[in-house]
């Protein structure tokens, strides 16, 4: 190995100084001189530059850890605003789109006589965001115990899965199923914890990461929500 | 971990405005990142709250990324490093000064950078195999745990100078062997 001169002042005391500015080596006086002469000296600075991307491989071995969903939240919070206040549903305009549902409800009424010779007790809400670029048809069949969902328009965004929600008044949010990305139509079985609770339900959407929400609550944001009329 | 170029793009879009890429972006790299910031801070709490310090600084400066010259992984670890490393030092003495990403010039693609980024991931995994087993735990212990030569000094039982002199060689000799 070659004797290096590190004399004040010589290129490889100056590139020394960068490497221990990239490396944050320096104690706190030393720090912030060499701060500033980044900032007044542009040879210098691109030396530190180098620096660190002559370094950044040795993270490679670092094990990715998974944050807490908390982190998440509390990032988008802090950037874009708190969610409003006054529970899930506070601030969202709910939806009844008497058209749509009442055609949704003649193609499932239609079905349902068709298949089983008998007509059912179908409840039915629309499913709308604010800007109403997501919009969702649900029709609860109470008598069979299913719920059909129909996207009409809108869908997740990459590597996120929207995630549908009963809410019976006062309760807590409870999942009924996550919307498929190649399907527009979905049947999903009503949970249990919703069974016989068609007045006063509400369905809710929200944003969840792939696969649906990971706590068994929304953990994203809730995009729309509509409270189901009989039909 | 999804591919450079689609990280370059998620900064691209941050660096408009873009909240969706925003997300996408924490997570195809917050994991990452966290690993980072726990090396460094070795505390569950406060390497989450130094990621979200984090993120909020790629928030307010993807714009930046485009002139640094550093590949998008780099330029995300980097941040990731030095926010930790800020945190670690305040819990110990007046605030610590980060690298502040205002400066480092624009129009920054050089031959040597250039140079730097095609070079192989293993390129200094090998070079650090060539320096002497203290000597190699020491760049490792500053890159990694965030140890400022105050703190390795002490970690190897030498004089501040001693740590100075040793570091200095081996980083040269790492950037020499980098560079064949």
């Amino acid at each position: 190995m070659t004797d290096h001169d590190f004399s004040p002042g010589s290129p490889e005391d100056d590139d020394a100084l960068a490497a221990e500015h990239a490396l944050r080596l320096l104690e706190p006086d030393a720090e912030r001189a060499a701060r500033a002469r980044a900032l007044s000296d542009p040879a210098f600075a691109v030396r530190v530059r180098d620096w660190i991307a002559r370094l950044a491989p040795m993270a490679d071995g670092v094990y990715p850890v998974t944050p807490s969903t908390a982190v998440r939240r509390r990032l988008m919070t802090r950037l874009f605003g708190a969610p409003e206040r006054g529970g899930w549903l506070a601030g969202l305009r709910l939806w009844q789109g008497a058209t749509a549902l009442a055609l949704a409800a003649v193609a499932v009424l239609g079905w349902q006589v068709a298949t089983t010779g008998r007509v059912a007790t179908l409840y039915a809400a629309e499913l709308a965001s604010a800007d109403a670029s997501l919009r969702i048809l649900a029709v609860y069949d109470a008598t069979a115990g299913i719920v059909r969902l129909t996207r009409t328009d809108g869908a997740a965004a990459e590597g996120r899965d929207l995630e549908i929600w009963g809410i019976a008044e006062g309760g807590a949010p409870v999942s009924i199923g996550i919307l498929p990305d190649d399907s527009r139509t979905a049947l999903y079985p009503v949970p249990a914890a919703l069974a016989g609770v068609p007045a006063g339900l509400t369905l809710a959407i929200s944003d969840e990461p792939d696969g649906g929400s990971p706590t068994g609550q929304p953990t994203g944001a809730v995009l729309a929500a509509g409270a189901v009329s009989e039909l | 971990m999804a591919a450079p170029h689609d990280i370059e793009a998620l900064i691209a879009r941050v660096a408009l405005g873009e909240r969706a890429a925003f997300g996408a972006l924490y997570d195809a790299t917050s994991a990452k990142l966290m690993g980072i910031c726990l090396r460094v801070l070795d505390d569950r709490s406060a390497a989450e709250d130094a990621l979200q310090d984090t993120f909020v600084k790629i928030w307010k400066h993807a714009d930046r990324y485009a002139v640094n010259g550093l590949s998008p992984m780099s330029w995300l670890a980097a941040i990731a490093r030095n926010t930790a490393i800020d945190r670690l030092r305040a819990r110990r003495e007046s605030a610590g000064t980060g690298i502040d990403f205002d400066l480092l010039p624009s129009g920054a693609r050089s031959p040597e950078a250039d140079a730097i980024a095609a070079s192989e991931v293993g390129r200094i995994v090998a070079c650090l195999g060539e320096l002497d087993p203290d000597r190699r735990d020491a760049v490792k212990g500053a890159y990694l745990g965030g140890l400022s030569y105050a703190d390795l000094a002490e970690k190897f039982g030498v004089p501040v100078n001693t740590m100075r002199t040793w570091l200095r060689r081996s980083l040269l000799a790492l950037r020499e062997c980098m560079a064949r």
